[in-house]
């Protein structure tokens, strides 16, 4: 019994480990809203929208080539998730504030909170062969990039009883990061010369932000809640003027740039190839104390949406549905979030001197590098365009139509047999080749496959209408629709308003569905959980280029199997002594 | 009757094999470098290099950590050029040697020596396995010392032939700069010192390096005499071009090492095997 006892109450403990924890920290009866999107779900998506799917566009690409007489297979899949929620609810009662004058309020105490994850894996794969005679010319590129976005905002907002602002605190951590990785492989004959490379190219980039938290104090309370309750508002507060925000930040941003296979002939390298990466981590802190500004803009309550009512009756996910006001408003919430994440973001990172470094040495290393090939490319532009051939006769004629097929010379000079060699030599059998009608024909193919495959979309985005859905009694923001012919494709139910029969991958959640779905999203914060590996199969990418698996691993024996081999000599030995 | 030596020569033989197999696909030659800009540059930039060699590759990495202030240093120095200096000729020059360098590819030479040297040590180990006697044991021995001078000298001394590290020169700057592309002239410095070491480690030779002075390329052109007249303290005018690098090197034969000792013990065991196996027959003959 005891031990029945004991297993039991391990089961339960075990059971409840496991369960979601409720990071949200707003009460039950918090507005709670918020989008969730499935990123395998793009492709159906933009043929939806679009009227064109991506994968007859790879189709198309495939048997335009076929009628082309070369082979090219493309590939592309993207999966990952993406969660949004805005959470808002009020303290109960009200405590004592101070303003940036020293005066006194009894205020109310506003949250909001945003949580967004993200999480995505896209790669493509192309591989290209065409052969002709004594010509040929393979390419496989294979790319692939994730992207990994977590951010928490907790804004609180200190409002006096006629909801002016007296002043407000943020509280920004998160993470944003995006790694790239591009190979190219090429093989290249032609003209009796050939040439092969493999390179790889990574790029990481990445801010974290470890914290920024910052407060803002008014000089005297701010209308600008009752300012966006108004139908066409357009203006700016100006900075100084409503009090100054300060506060402290800790936050870095890295990057890692590699390079790999760099062909080593025009370095002067006696080396079959070479790899450079170069990275940084760059961290700053410090504190902050700037002047307070924002901005306000808000569209009419009338006309509204295609088939919103200015008032009407939304399920925001409470008890009772909310009487709500279709109205353009920026920033969706208080204006006080915006300038103050500005003030904060501008402070952590523009400010400092360290960012400022990392940043400007970047663009200066990658302009130079950008300009250095523009004036080679216009360099041998120029010469070619400049030089002259002169003919037997003493004709002289611009030297890129010697060879070109056509004779230029009157006494046909410029065309001969040339003694080319290297990338010339290869360039020149390429354009003694079809490969010109070979492209020619793919490219008029491939624009009336194109045409033929192109279908209308399910409606006209251009004619979709969005809006966000103004509490004006709570003066909030509870959401937002997105509505085409009078039909709703993406927001709350709303009295009266039907569901358009279009699908998309993208969810919209209020309530306890988003409440449940902020919960479980709030714990996932690496690419692995945002975007698992195992629903990203990218082995049919690997095998479009040629990349095999086993091939991939090195040839390696561990050091502990040689001493094994060893000892089992050793045994055997003794064993033979015996013997 | 079956002859008792049988199962354990040919259980040699495979493991002989596989070892010499090994030892082919393995990495042959490693230079792990590390230099650090300790002093000058903010945030000790740190320079890695990897120079590795196999059967078939010969690859370099550099890796670069903590890049931004080494890159603001490449980008924000000026080259100083010494006065009446003839560089243009001696880069030419240097440029012909070097392309008479690499037409030597003295490593591909050793790649097939040492392919060729393999397959005859495992041709005479079979030899020597079927037909058992002192002179196929003695030039078993031979080839694999045979094989271990061409790993452990013959592939550093070509890689170093190759790739042309006797003609290193030394600077500040560990020999790297984009300013020029090419290696920086002790003229760039004003009270350039520079320290080398040299040592064994067990399977590596170990190389230290630092050297230090100051960069005349940060300092404006009419700052530079004073600072060659008079060296700098702390907070002197012209102290902040102050620069200190410190590199380790570690020159090895890498993982090969490993499978070559290996060869040599299972040959050892083999021969010790051969022998106890000789004498039991020889002491079984003997009772008779």
């Amino acid at each position: 019994m005891r031990q029945t006892t004991v297993t039991l109450f391990v089961t339960i403990l075990l059971l409840t480990s496991f369960s979601p924890v409720v990071s949200a920290s707003g009460p039950s009866d918090s507005v709670i809203w918020g989008v969730s999107y499935d990123w395998s779900e793009l492709d159906n998506d933009q043929e939806t929208l679009t009227g064109i799917s991506p994968t007859e566009i790879f189709q198309d690409l495939e048997q335009a080539a076929i009628i082309a007489k070369f082979d090219l297979d493309a590939l592309s899949i993207i999966s990952g998730n993406t969660y949004l929620f805005f959470e808002q609810w009020e303290d109960e009662g009200t405590i004592s504030f101070e303003d940036a004058n020293g005066d006194l309020y009894d205020a109310t105490v506003r949250n909001t909170e945003i949580t967004l994850r993200h999480g995505s894996r896209n790669d493509q794969g192309i591989s290209t062969s065409w052969i002709d005679e004594n010509s040929s010319i393979d390419i496989d590129y294979r790319a692939s990039q994730t992207g990994l976005v977590v951010l928490d905002v907790l804004y609180t907002e200190y409002l006096n009883s006629d909801s002016e602002h007296l002043g407000a605190d943020l509280t920004i951590t998160g993470t944003a990061e995006q790694a790239t990785d591009v190979e190219l492989s090429v093989d290249l004959i032609g003209g009796g010369e050939s040439y092969d490379a493999e390179v790889g190219l990574g790029v990481i980039t990445g801010i974290t932000i470890d914290s920024i938290i910052s407060e803002w104090r008014t000089f005297e309370p701010l209308p600008l809640l009752t300012n966006m309750s108004y139908d066409s508002i357009d203006y700016r507060y100006d900075w100084g003027d409503f009090g100054m925000v300060s506060g402290d930040y800790s936050v870095s941003a890295n990057y890692d740039l590699s390079l790999e296979g760099i062909p080593t002939e025009e370095l002067d390298i006696s080396a079959d190839a070479l790899d450079i990466s170069i990275s940084d981590t760059v961290t700053s802190a410090g504190a902050f104390y700037e002047d307070f500004g924002t901005m306000i803009w808000t569209g009419e309550s009338s006309p509204p949406c295609n088939g919103l009512n200015p008032a009407m009756e939304a399920d925001i996910g409470g008890e009772n549905s909310v009487q709500v006001q279709c109205r353009q408003v920026f920033p969706i919430f208080s204006p006080g979030l915006l300038g103050m994440a500005a003030v904060s973001m501008n402070s952590a990172f523009t400010d400092s001197s360290a960012f400022e470094a990392a940043s400007e040495e970047l663009i200066q290393e990658l302009s130079s590098t950008v300009e250095d090939a523009m004036d080679d490319i216009q360099d041998d532009e120029n010469s070619t365009a400049s030089d002259v051939f002169i003919c037997d006769d003493g004709t002289e004629i611009p030297a890129y139509w010697v060879n070109d097929g056509e004779e230029d010379c009157p006494d046909g000079s410029d065309e001969y047999e040339s003694e080319l060699s290297g990338p010339e030599a290869m360039v020149d059998a390429w354009a003694n080749s079809d490969l010109s009608s070979t492209m020619e024909m793919f490219t008029d193919s491939l624009s009336e496959l194109l045409s033929d495959n192109t279908e209308s979309p399910t409606f006209e985005i251009e004619n979709a209408c969005f809006t966000t859905l103004w509490d004006s009694s709570e003066m909030m923001v509870v959401g937002f629709a997105w509505m085409q012919d009078g039909y709703m494709i993406l927001g709350p139910d709303i009295d009266g308003i039907g569901v358009h029969s279009t699908e998309l991958g993208i969810d919209y959640l209020v309530g306890d569905n988003a409440r449940n779905a902020q919960a479980s999203a709030s714990n996932l914060e690496s690419l692995v959980s945002l975007a698992p590996p195992s629903q990203h199969d990218a082995r049919t990418i690997d095998e479009l280029v040629g990349i095999d698996q086993e091939e991939s691993s090195d040839f390696a024996v561990p050091g502990l199997g040689i001493y094994a081999t060893l000892t089992i000599l050793c045994l055997s030995a003794i064993l033979a002594k015996r013997d | 009757m079956n002859n008792p030596r049988e199962p354990y020569k040919y259980l040699f033989l495979i493991i002989i094999i596989f070892f010499s197999s090994s030892l082919w696909y393995s990495d042959w030659f490693e230079i792990e470098g590390e230099g650090v800009y300790t002093e000058g540059i903010d945030r000790e930039p740190q320079i890695i290099i990897n120079y590795n060699i196999d059967n078939s590759v010969e690859l370099i990495s550099v890796s670069i950590e903590n890049a931004t202030p080494l890159l603001q240093y490449w980008n924000n120095r000026d080259v100083v050029e010494p006065e009446g200096s003839n560089d243009t000729q001696d880069n030419s020059e240097n440029a012909a040697e070097s392309t008479e360098n690499s037409d030597k590819n003295n490593l591909d030479t050793t790649r097939n020596l040492i392919k060729i040297m393999l397959i005859v040590f495992i041709g005479i180990i079979t030899i020597s396995t079927i037909n058992k006697n002192i002179f196929w044991s003695r030039l078993t021995i031979i080839s694999l010392l045979l094989i271990s001078f061409l790993f452990l000298i013959q592939v550093p001394l070509s890689a170093v032939d190759d790739f042309g590290l006797s003609d290193e020169g030394q600077s500040s700057t560990g020999g790297f700069d984009t300013a020029n592309n090419d290696e920086v002239s002790v003229n760039q410095f004003a009270h350039f010192e520079s320290n080398s070491g040299f040592g064994l480690d067990i399977f590596s030779l170990k190389f230290d390096y630092s050297s230090n002075g100051f960069d005349l390329g940060l300092l404006e052109p009419d700052e530079r005499q004073s600072v060659i007249d008079n060296k700098p303290k702390a907070g002197d005018s012209g102290y902040n071009s102050y620069v200190k690098f410190e590199a380790e090197m570690n020159a090895g034969p890498s993982e090969s090492i490993y499978w070559l000792i290996g060869m040599g013990v299972v040959l050892f065991f083999w021969y010790r095997v051969e022998n106890n196996i000789s004498v039991v027959e020889n002491q079984t003959n003997t009772t008779e």
